[in-house]
C-alpha cells in the first residue's frame, strides 16, 4: 500500500481514509488478514498508537473484526463494502462539484467537460 | 558488575603497559648484551673501542629514557583514565552503566594500583637483568654482603626486626600505590565543581591537597617526635624509626579512605558533565 | 521486563537547573506514561539537552525531583534507561564488535543479536575499529547500541541531527519497529517535520520551561495546524 500523509489534519483520520480506499481497490481484499498494527506502522511511517486509533475506528464501523488469537481481518460483509463505496464516491462527487460550483459552471457546463474529458480519454 | 568494570578497565590500560614493559625489557637485554662485554673484561679491538663506546652510551642513555618513560607514562594513565573515562565524552557511557560510582571509582583505582607495582616489579627485573651478570653479579653479591651485614648490624642494635621492616616496605609501596591516585582522583573530582576552567581547578586542587596532606604529616610527625623525649639511646631510636613508619602508614591509609569517599562523594552528588 | 504501574513511568516534580548564572530549565513538571513516543521539541538552548541530561544522570539537579518508575536517578534507573547523547561517546581504539560485547555485558536487556542484525542491515562491518570510521557511521553504531536494548525508557538527544534522509527513515522505522507498549521514547529534535508522524504526544520547551503539552493529534484537530506549523508560529524562526 502507498501511504501519504501531509497537511494538517489528524494523522489517524488519514490513515482511516487510506486503509478504506485499500479496501475498496480491492488493495485490501475482502476477507483478508491485516498485517500486525506495528508491521502496518513501519509501512507507513507512523506511530503505532495512531495506527492503533485508526484500525480501532475501522472496527467500530464493521469493516475490520479481530479474532481473538489470529490478528484483524477485512469484512466480507458486501452490502457494508459495497456501503462504503457509496459513501466514498458520493463524498468525492460532492467535493468535485462544490468546487466547480465555486468556479461558476453550470450543470449543462459540468456535464459537458466530463463528457469531452472521458472522451479524451479513451482516445489516448 | 565490579568485576566487569575491572576487567573492561584492565584491557583499556594493558595495551598501553604490556607494550610499555616489552620495549623496557627489549632494552634491558640490549643493554645488558652491550654492557656484558665489558663486564667480562675481554679484549676488544682498539679500532673499535670508540664505536663501542658509543654504542654502549647510545644504549644507556635509551635505558634510562624507558625507565623515565615508565614512571612518567604510568602516572600519565593513572591521570588520563581517570580525567577522560569518568569527566570528558567517555563519562557518557561510564555514568549510564548501571553500577554505583563507588565501583567505577574502585575499578580505576585497583587497576592504577595493579600497574604501579607492576611498574616498580618490572624495573627492578631489568636493572637486574643489565646488571646482575659475570664478575658484576660476583662484586653485586659481595657489595650485598659488605652492605647487608652492617644493615643488619645496625637493625639489630635498633631493636628492629630485619623481616618485619621489610613487610614494612612492602606495605607502604602497597599503601602508596593505593593513596596517590586517590589523591589525583580527588583533585580532579574537585576540579569538577568549577563551572569552567575545570583542569586549572583540578591541578589547584592537587596543590592545596598536597600542602594540606604535607602539613598534617609534619605536624603528627613532630607531635611524636615530642612524645619520644630524648633519642639518646638506640633502643629509642628504633622505637622513633618504628614508630614513625606506622605513623606514615596510619596516615596515608587514612588520607586515601577520606579521599575516596570525597571522590565518592563529589561523583555521586555533584555530577555535571560538560 | 518488569513493569511497576504503581508509578509513572517518568516524573518530575519542580526541576530547576542553573548553570553558571544561568538557568536552563525553571521550575519543570512533567509526567510521561508508558507505550509512548514523545517529541521533546524546541529551538537551541532551550533546555532539551539539559533536561535529558538530568534525567539520564549525567547531571545533578539544583532544585527539584526526577524519578524514573518511581526511582531517582541512579543504579536502577540507568538499567531502565536506553540513553544516546548528542555527542559521541566511544572509546577509539574499541572495534565494533568489542563495544557490543561491552554493552551485553552490563546490560541484562541488551541483544547482541538484535545489534548484529542492525550492522550488517546498515552494512558496517562489526571488525573495524571505530577510529576509522566516519562520524555518521559512529552515529549510527551509538543508535544500534542504544536500540538493541529492552529498555523501559530510551532518551534520543537529536538522533536525526545529522544524518542523510536515508539513515534517518532507518532511524525512524527501528523506533517504530521497536515499539513496546511498556516502553516509552523521548526523542529531542528541532527536525519537527521530519519525525511528526511518528510521534504521539509532544513537549515544546521555551526558555527553560515547557511551553505546551499535547498529542500530535489534538493539534491537528484543534488548532487544524501540523505540529511543525505550531512550532513556527510559537517560535516566529
Amino acid at each position: 500500500m502507498q501511504w501519504q500523509i501531509q497537511g494538517d489534519r489528524p494523522i489517524y483520520i488519514q490513515l482511516l481514509e487510506q486503509i478504506k480506499l485499500g479496501i475498496i481497490s480491492g488493495v485490501l481484499p475482502a476477507g483478508s488478514r491485516l498485517p500486525s498494527v506495528r508491521d502496518l506502522a513501519a509501512e507507513a511511517k507512523v506511530n503505532p498508537n495512531t495506527m492503533q486509533k485508526a484500525l480501532d475506528e475501522l472496527g467500530r464501523e464493521g469493516l475490520v473484526f479481530s479474532q481473538r488469537t489470529s490478528g484483524r481481518f477485512i469484512t466480507e460483509d458486501r452490502q457494508l463494502l459495497d456501503q462504503l463505496k457509496t459513501e466514498l464516491v458520493t463524498q468525492h462527487l460532492e467535493q468535485f462539484l462544490g468546487q466547480m460550483r465555486s468556479i461558476g459552471l453550470t450543470r449543462e457546463e459540468v456535464l459537458a467537460i466530463i463528457k469531452d474529458k472521458l472522451s479524451e480519454e479513451e482516445k489516448e | 558488575m565490579l568485576s566487569k568494570l575491572l576487567k573492561y578497565e584492565f584491557k583499556s590500560t594493558a595495551r598501553i603497559f604490556i607494550p610499555l614493559y616489552v620495549v623496557l625489557l627489549v632494552f634491558s637485554l640490549v643493554g645488558r648484551l652491550s654492557l656484558s662485554r665489558m663486564m667480562d673484561g675481554a679484549p676488544i679491538n682498539p679500532s673499535f673501542i670508540a664505536f663501542y663506546d658509543l654504542v654502549v652510551g647510545v644504549v644507556m642513555v635509551g635505558y634510562v629514557l624507558v625507565i623515565f618513560s615508565v614512571i612518567i607514562i604510568g602516572l600519565v594513565v593513572v591521570v588520563q583514565r581517570f580525567y577522560k573515562n569518568l569527566t570528558g565524552r567517555e563519562g557518557y557511557l561510564m555514568h549510564t552503566l548501571p553500577v554505583p560510582t563507588h565501583h567505577l571509582i574502585l575499578s580505576k583505582l585497583l587497576v592504577a594500583a595493579a600497574w604501579q607495582l607492576m611498574g616498580w616489579i618490572m624495573m627492578f627485573l631489568s636493572v637486574m637483568l643489565v646488571v646482575y651478570q659475570g664478575e658484576a653479579a660476583r662484586s653485586l653479591q659481595e657489595f650485598f654482603r659488605e652492605v647487608g651485614n652492617p644493615i643488619s648490624f645496625i637493625f639489630r642494635q635498633l631493636g628492629v626486626n630485619p623481616a618485619g621492616f621489610s613487610l614494612m616496605m612492602v606495605l607502604s609501596i602497597i599503601v602508596s600505590s593505593l593513596a596517590s591516585p586517590l589523591m589525583i582522583y580527588a583533585a580532579i573530582a574537585l576540579g569538577q565543581l568549577f563551572k569552567k576552567h575545570r583542569i586549572v581547578g583540578a591541578v589547584g586542587a592537587y596543590i592545596a591537597l598536597s600542602m594540606i596532606t604535607n602539613t598534617i604529616s609534619s605536624v603528627l610527625t613532630t607531635g611524636f617526635n615530642l612524645t619520644g623525649t630524648n633519642l639518646s639511646t638506640t633502643a629509642e631510636m628504633g622505637f622513633f624509626l618504628n614508630g614513625i613508619m606506622i605513623l606514615s602508614l596510619v596516615l596515608q591509609i587514612l588520607m586515601g579512605v577520606g579521599y575516596f569517599f570525597l571522590t565518592n562523594y563529589i561523583l555521586s552528588n555533584h555530577l555535571n558533565l560538560e | 521486563m518488569n513493569t511497576d504501574n504503581r508509578f509513572p513511568l517518568l516524573e518530575i516534580r519542580n526541576l530547576t537547573k542553573i548553570y553558571s548564572n544561568i538557568q536552563a530549565l525553571n521550575d519543570i513538571s512533567l509526567t510521561l506514561e508508558r507505550g509512548r513516543i514523545v517529541g521533546l521539541l524546541g529551538p537551541n538552548g532551550s533546555g532539551k539537552t539539559t533536561l535529558i541530561k538530568l534525567i539520564a544522570g549525567l547531571l545533578t539537579p539544583t532544585h527539584g525531583d526526577i524519578f524514573i518508575n518511581g526511582y531517582r536517578p541512579g543504579k536502577e534507573s540507568k538499567a531502565m534507561i536506553s540513553y544516546l547523547p548528542d555527542r559521541t561517546y566511544l572509546n577509539d581504539w574499541m572495534r565494533v564488535m568489542d563495544i557490543i560485547a561491552f554493552f551485553a555485558d552490563f546490560y541484562a536487556d541488551f541483544s547482541s543479536a538484535k545489534a548484529y542484525d542492525m550492522l550488517s542491515r546498515l552494512q558496517i562491518d562489526p571488525h573495524a575499529r571505530l577510529k576509522h570510521l566516519s562520524k555518521g557511521t559512529k552515529e549510527k553504531v551509538q543508535l544500534i547500541l542504544v536500540m538493541s536494548r529492552q529498555a523501559h525508557l530510551y532518551l534520543l538527544d537529536e538522533p536525526i541531527g545529522g544524518v542523510d534522509p536515508a539513515a534517518r527513515d532507518y532511524i525512524l522505522s527501528t523506533i517504530i519497529g521497536n515499539y513496546n507498549p511498556d516502553a516509552t521514547v523521548i526523542i529531542s529534535t528541532h527536525l519537527i517535520s521530519d519525525v511528526e508522524r511518528v510521534l504521539d504526544d509532544v513537549v515544546f520547551l521555551a526558555y527553560g520551561k515547557v511551553a505546551m503539552v499535547s498529542s500530535v493529534d489534538d493539534i491537528r484537530e484543534k488548532q487544524g495546524k501540523s505540529v511543525d506549523e505550531l512550532f513556527r508560529e510559537v517560535y516566529r524562526c
